[in-house]
């Protein structure tokens, strides 16, 4: 027995000495082709950006009838002609994320202006509890977690679609109409724009929503590390939403809207609904509503945004 | 409790530790030990259905002694019928109440009855109910037969029906080879220990990195085959094939390498069936306890090849479609029962089915040859079909999966990755196909445990302890 248990401590010794020596040099050496973003956030701090425009594929080009194809980010950027606005965006961004960039942030020394989006599409169990879209990885990567916790949870970040996700009941207000199964994955579904604009608008956002907390988190950072901040709600297809004749669309979406608003409300901090503040001309999706903007619809969001980034900058 | 769950990790060393190291002087204590940590391990999922495996041991620790005890054959053959009713009735209840009226009401209404299904019932299954109660029959069936004198001590009785390595999802454990190393006492041997450690991190491979990776393909591929053009259709149902494979000989090897370090030997459950030369071998070498189990308490007292050809025909009948029945309530486990009956029963008729008995394919040689290849690639094709159907929803969704390969084929260009996992698997699986019990072994110490460590790295790296085994379902 002495010699097998010998071997065997000896064996995982060695083999978590081994993981976490190549975990560390691994990240070291494809950092900026690993995790871009993180990557990223490093250089806008280094050189001292005075705001920073946080936001997810929504900031991106994606139709290709486009003509310019700046994102919002290049554009607000060329629109502040008298600051440096940085700009940092993953496909898969939301609230969640934000929080650990702004706690990030919290422990700097450079504290620039942060433009924060709100997805109300990400308060849905859909986009919310997604597992692909909980980055457990790049949190622990931003938190600075031991090598090997990290090393741990990477699992974490490979959780596909399990049983428990797909389960997910998915809600027309009060009713439950099925599953996330159901409304999601059979490609079949994928093209229905009615159930795609369903699972995202109609579902009750509850006070147990990981995006209101993570939402709270940015907000007690900010008021507690003094990081100025601007949200703003990134723009539904509404008019799209309202031609699908779905019961009861603008009364759940602005009762969800009125939730996270209460937030906002409680701590004074700046913010502004652009939910419903273009037509259906300004976005380019094919069947999904995921609130991609053609060129016309960047160029008003940035227009919007450059404007508030100047007045916020010039008044500090 | 899930094998691949950190709750397992933790389970594990501390009942290892305390069985060699406290329990170790008693064998009764040691025995103990095995039940209780059994006890956990199933109740850990849901503790209410322990009352079910507690009541089949009762019964049939009862009435092993009873028919050992009883001299008249009658009183012997009674108390055996006690037994399997009562199994086989738990059984029948949890696992195909709800079929059977669901398919009566089906019956009536096409028959132009206007019925309602009230009948039915919110039925959870028991996890594992399939097994233990086949490894408990066993049991009885054997002291009735005479191959084993009935045991008077309960509490290793009760530990060899509720064996936690193999209670889940098998090997399915004859009383003939588990219950003798129950009742003997155990010392440790280090070639065994480490023969174990090398099973789990084969069979936790093959669960975590392989099983669960092809896992999406197949959900995706299966769940909206009419999407799919014929050539990922074919795709889906290599990726299932070897997705099943992985996944319950995983279990199984884990299973086995867990009882090794506990210093227990259970049979082989695979013997890498997809390089079989034909259907019987492939019967030889998948889920090769519960075709044993078939073999010799269903088609030996049936009359077995003992017959007529056409008596003999029937019983082949009768034992892959109660095999396919075995596996759940569904029509489509008994088309695929009925899909190997017929693909068996050719390889019967010309007297073939005898062959290939203990060689392997390729044997002292790298590669096979283009006969070998050939066999190996027949047999794999009838053997996919049956998977279309033990994975599709329904026999008429199978038939539309099975008619748009051809009708829609096209090469596939997606889902490159699941390709990437099946050959790996193929080759690996092809390099060590002469023992199925001594997995990523080389001469060499170093190799070993650089193998070890890549094997274990990659592990870490997949893991998702929320995936659950496929034949917990059985």
């Amino acid at each position: 027995m002495k010699p097998f248990l010998t071997k065997v401590v000896l064996f995982l010794s060695l083999f978590a000495l081994l993981t976490m020596a190549f975990d560390v040099l691994y990240l070291k050496l494809r950092m900026k082709n690993l995790y871009p973003e993180l990557y990223h956030m490093d250089q806008l701090l280094e050189e001292k950006v005075d705001a920073i425009l946080f936001g997810s594929s929504v900031n991106r080009h994606v139709d290709p009838e486009d003509i310019d194809t700046r994102s919002i980010g290049e554009l607000v950027d060329s629109l502040v002609v008298k600051y440096e606005v940085g700009a940092l965006s993953h496909k898969a961004y939301q609230l969640d994320m934000f929080a650990e960039y702004v706690e990030y942030i919290s422990t700097q020394s450079h504290k620039p202006l942060l433009i924060v989006p709100i997805n109300i599409r990400s308060f849905s169990p859909i986009w919310d509890l997604y597992p692909p879209f909980q980055f457990p990885f790049e949190k622990d990567l931003i938190n600075d977690v031991n090598p090997f916790i990290r090393f741990v949870d990477l699992n974490k970040s490979r959780k596909r679609e399990t049983e428990y996700f797909k389960n997910i009941p998915v809600f027309h207000q009060e009713k439950v109409i099925g599953k996330l199964w159901e409304f999601a994955y059979p490609f079949s579904v994928m093209l229905d724009t009615r159930k795609g604009f369903i699972v995202r608008y109609m579902q009750p956002v509850q006070q147990e929503n990981q995006k209101l907390h993570s939402l709270e988190r940015i907000l007690s950072l900010s008021e507690k590390h003094d990081i100025p901040l601007i949200f703003y709600f990134t723009p539904v297809d509404y008019t799209k939403g309202e031609s699908l004749e779905i019961p009861g669309f603008h009364e759940q979406l602005n009762d969800n809207l009125s939730l996270v608003k209460n937030v906002l409300d409680r701590y004074n901090v700046e913010s502004y609904d652009l939910s419903q503040a273009i037509d259906s001309t300004h976005f380019s999706y094919t069947y999904i509503p995921t609130e991609h903007l053609n060129q016309k619809g960047r160029k008003y969001l940035s227009t919007f945004l450059s404007k508030k980034v100047s007045a916020k900058l010039s008044k500090n | 409790m899930l094998f691949n769950s950190l709750e397992f990790f933790l389970f594990l060393p501390t009942v290892f530790l305390l069985y060699w190291f406290v329990f170790s002087r008693k064998l009764k204590a040691q025995n103990f030990l095995v039940l209780i940590g059994s006890y956990v391990f199933y109740g850990w999922w849901d503790w209410r259905f322990l009352s079910l495996i507690i009541l089949s041991t009762i019964v049939d620790y009862s009435v092993g002694l009873k028919i050992g005890s009883s001299t008249k054959k009658l009183t012997k053959k009674k108390f055996l019928w006690l037994s399997i009713i009562i199994n086989l009735g738990i059984l029948g209840f949890f696992k195909y109440y709800n079929f059977f009226i669901e398919s009566w009401v089906e019956m009536f209404s096409l028959l132009g009855y206007e019925t309602t299904s009230n009948w039915t019932l919110n039925i959870i299954l028991p996890v594992g109910i399939s097994f233990y109660t086949f490894q408990t029959l066993s049991y009885t069936i054997d002291v009735y037969r005479g191959n084993i004198t009935p045991t008077k001590d309960f509490i290793s009785f009760a530990a060899f029906v509720a064996f936690f390595p193999q209670l889940m999802a098998g090997p399915i454990e004859r009383a003939t080879n588990l219950l003798p190393q129950i009742l003997a006492s155990r010392t440790f041997s280090y070639k065994q220990g480490v023969e174990g450690l090398r099973l789990i991190l084969w069979g936790m491979f093959k669960k975590v990195v392989i099983a669960d990776s092809l896992a999406y393909s197949v959900d995706t591929i299966f769940g909206s085959y009419q999407e799919f053009h014929g050539g990922i259709l074919l795709l889906g149902a290599i990726f299932f094939s070897i997705q099943i494979y992985c996944d319950f000989s995983g279990y199984s090897d884990i299973a086995i390498g867990v009882s090794k370090l506990f210093g227990f030997e259970l049979m082989s459950n695979f013997r890498f069936p997809y390089f079989s030369r034909n259907i019987a071998e492939f019967w030889r070498r998948w889920h090769i306890s519960l075709s044993t189990w078939f073999r010799d308490y269903l088609y030996i007292p049936l009359g077995g090849s003992r017959g007529s050809k056409a008596k003999t025909l029937k019983n082949i009948f009768i034992i892959f479609i109660v095999s396919g029945f075995w596996h759940g309530a569904n029509w489509a486990f008994v088309m695929w029962g009925l899909v190997h009956a017929l693909m068996y029963i050719p390889i019967f008729l010309i007297g073939k089915n005898r062959t290939y008995l203990s060689s392997v394919t390729g044997e002292d040689r790298w590669f096979p040859n283009l006969k070998e290849v050939w066999q190996m690639a027949s047999t794999y094709f009838f053997v996919l079909i049956g998977w279309v159907f033990f994975r599709s929803e329904s026999i008429g969704s199978a038939f539309e999966y099975l008619l748009a390969i051809p009708s829609t084929f096209q090469i596939p260009l997606m889902f490159k990755q699941g390709v990437i996992y099946t050959m790996t698997l193929l080759v690996l699986e092809w390099l060590m196909r002469k023992d199925e019990r001594s997995p990523l072994k080389t001469p060499n110490q170093v190799v070993n445990w650089i193998l070890y460590s890549v094997i274990l790295f990659m592990i870490m790296i997949y893991m998702d302890n929320r995936v659950p085994f496929i034949y917990f379902q059985f």
